[in-house]
């Protein structure tokens, strides 16, 4: 997975770190940082569950934690908008249902309004049985038709991939 | 804002882009029965940095065939639609400068053919708001954000569209467009709109426009989206200081069929009601009215396959249905 963590340049709208991104979802949690590979398995899984393509290989996943509770789990995507990519950060509960998205990099020149509460809140609880579609069960914004496409799809995106590989992930209650 | 780690990407890449959009249309009217290669459009734009940008679009109508000669039916057109520069004075303010769109209604803003639903423009938004109309000036435009809640304005002083004498029955404000060299009749236009969202699901905009010798349009659009339906509309009315006074307004709704179904991308179903009187009085001379009925497909939000069967009912010789189908897509 490509993480979108840049220097400040003119041309992109810096909008959260990733420390930001994880203090808005999780709070003040602990974090653990952990490399987990995907395999052809994993990502046909996907593929075949959500029409999404994601690349094999190692992918960052961050694991939030209050003392030996899992809190949740996150990743950091970049999903291609109408000319360039977004970094997304999407964060779900242990269950697997959405817990907050953060825009963190936007780079486009207009259509930034995806990064605003009433669009983003309309994914928290999502899961993979939720349509998760335009025009479905996620409202555009106005200006921002491609962009919010976009947005849709960094979060089916992570919420496939963490789904596909939950076996991988450190389970509740982890022993001191 | 200093985020860690670096790219060649971020730095230079993102700072000029290349767009457009493209439609390809058929039209069975009458003893009319033809493609048209109706609009090719380049966006070039560059950030400058967080503060400015820039963006333009160039419009190749029918090839962009463009010749002296009026009596051809090959006509085609190139003109600049857009090229401006935002400069953002502060978090409520920008500041925006050069061929400009006019801000009366919505579809005059959001006029792409991938963006909309049917083929043919509605009828106010010929007769009443000339879409596409933009003008040169300079204005500015911001958001200001009331916990979900939106509220947006938009208004800039332009040259004015030229003077209402040359309003007409048959074409509305038309032709009344400026062009992007003199103001013809030495006298500034104002022209704006405030929108109002409480929340993602509805917007309701007022707009108007001013010029010379009383020249006026006002106007009103809205926009409810639940889930796989989304219904909008726009009402408008032209007058000035020669006694002309038009009105028209339009209204239609999507339905996206694709969830019933369970099918790949959007299907929707397509209706439109629209009405327009360029004379505005209980006589029948420059009314028309119009129904469609229709539907599109979205493989990709950027592509969008649009066919539609137009009920017409004018006071023209323009008068017969019609089927408007194109294929549009932007990039």
């Amino acid at each position: 997975m490509v993480i979108g963590l840049v220097q400040a340049s003119p041309s992109f709208y810096g909008y959260a770190t990733l420390s930001e991104a994880q203090a808005t979802v999780f709070g003040t949690a602990d974090v653990a940082t952990s490399s987990i590979n995907i395999t052809p398995t994993d990502a046909e899984k996907i593929a075949s569950t959500l029409a999404i393509q994601i690349p094999t290989g190692n992918a960052i996943i961050y694991t939030y934690k209050k003392e030996t509770t899992i809190l949740g789990y996150a990743m950091v995507v970049d999903e291609l908008g109408k000319h360039y990519p977004m970094t997304v950060f999407v964060g779900i509960t242990p269950e697997y249902s959405v817990k907050g998205v953060v825009l963190m990099i936007y780079r486009e020149d207009y259509g930034q309004n995806v990064r605003k509460r009433r669009f983003l809140k309309q994914f928290l609880g999502k899961t993979l049985n939720d349509p998760l579609s335009v025009n479905h069960d996620i409202t555009s914004v106005s200006g921002a038709t491609i962009s919010s496409y976009s947005m849709t799809t960094a979060v089916k995106r992570v919420l496939g991939t963490l789904t596909a590989i939950q076996d991988k992930l450190p389970t509740h209650e982890i022993s001191p | 804002m200093t985020i860690q780690a670096a790219t060649v990407f971020d730095r230079t890449a993102t700072a000029t882009r290349i767009g457009g959009y493209m439609d390809t249309e058929w039209v069975s009217q009458g003893t009319v029965n033809t493609f048209k290669a109706h609009r090719f459009i380049l966006q070039t734009g560059a950030q400058i940095n967080q503060a400015i940008r820039f963006n333009s679009e160039i419009e190749f109508e029918y090839g962009g065939f463009v010749t002296n000669d009026e009596t051809t039916s090959q006509k085609g057109e190139i003109k600049v639609e857009q090229a401006w520069v935002d400069y953002d004075a502060s978090d409520r303010l920008t500041i925006r400068t050069g061929i400009v769109l006019i801000p009366v209604g919505q579809l005059n803003i959001y006029h792409d053919s991938d963006m909309r639903e049917f083929t043919d423009r509605p009828l106010v938004n010929k007769y009443i708001i000339p879409t596409t109309w933009m003008d040169t000036g300079i204005g500015g435009y911001g958001t200001l954000d009331i916990g979900d809640a939106e509220l947006t304005y938009e208004g800039y002083i332009t040259n004015g569209l030229t003077s209402g004498a040359t309003y007409s029955t048959e074409t509305g404000a038309r032709e009344l467009r400026p062009n992007f060299k003199t103001d013809d009749n030495q006298g500034k236009a104002i022209s704006g709109r405030v929108g109002y969202s409480p929340n993602l699901n509805q917007v309701i905009g007022f707009s108007a426009y001013r010029g010379q010798n009383s020249q006026q349009i006002i106007a009103i659009d809205g926009q409810v989206s639940y889930g796989t339906i989304g219904i909008k509309g726009e009402a408008a009315q032209y007058t000035d200081g020669f006694d002309h006074d038009g009105f028209g307004y339009t209204l239609e709704s999507a339905y996206n069929i694709a969830p019933l179904f369970q099918i790949h991308g959007e299907w929707n179903l397509l209706a439109r009601y629209e009405y327009v009187d360029t004379v505005n009085t209980d006589a029948d001379t420059g009314r028309s009215t119009r129904t469609a009925v229709g539907m599109n497909y979205r493989p990709h939000p950027q592509l969008v396959y649009k066919i539609a069967y137009h009920f017409n009912e004018a006071q023209t010789d323009d008068a017969d249905d019609a089927i408007f189908a194109s294929v549009a897509i932007g990039f």
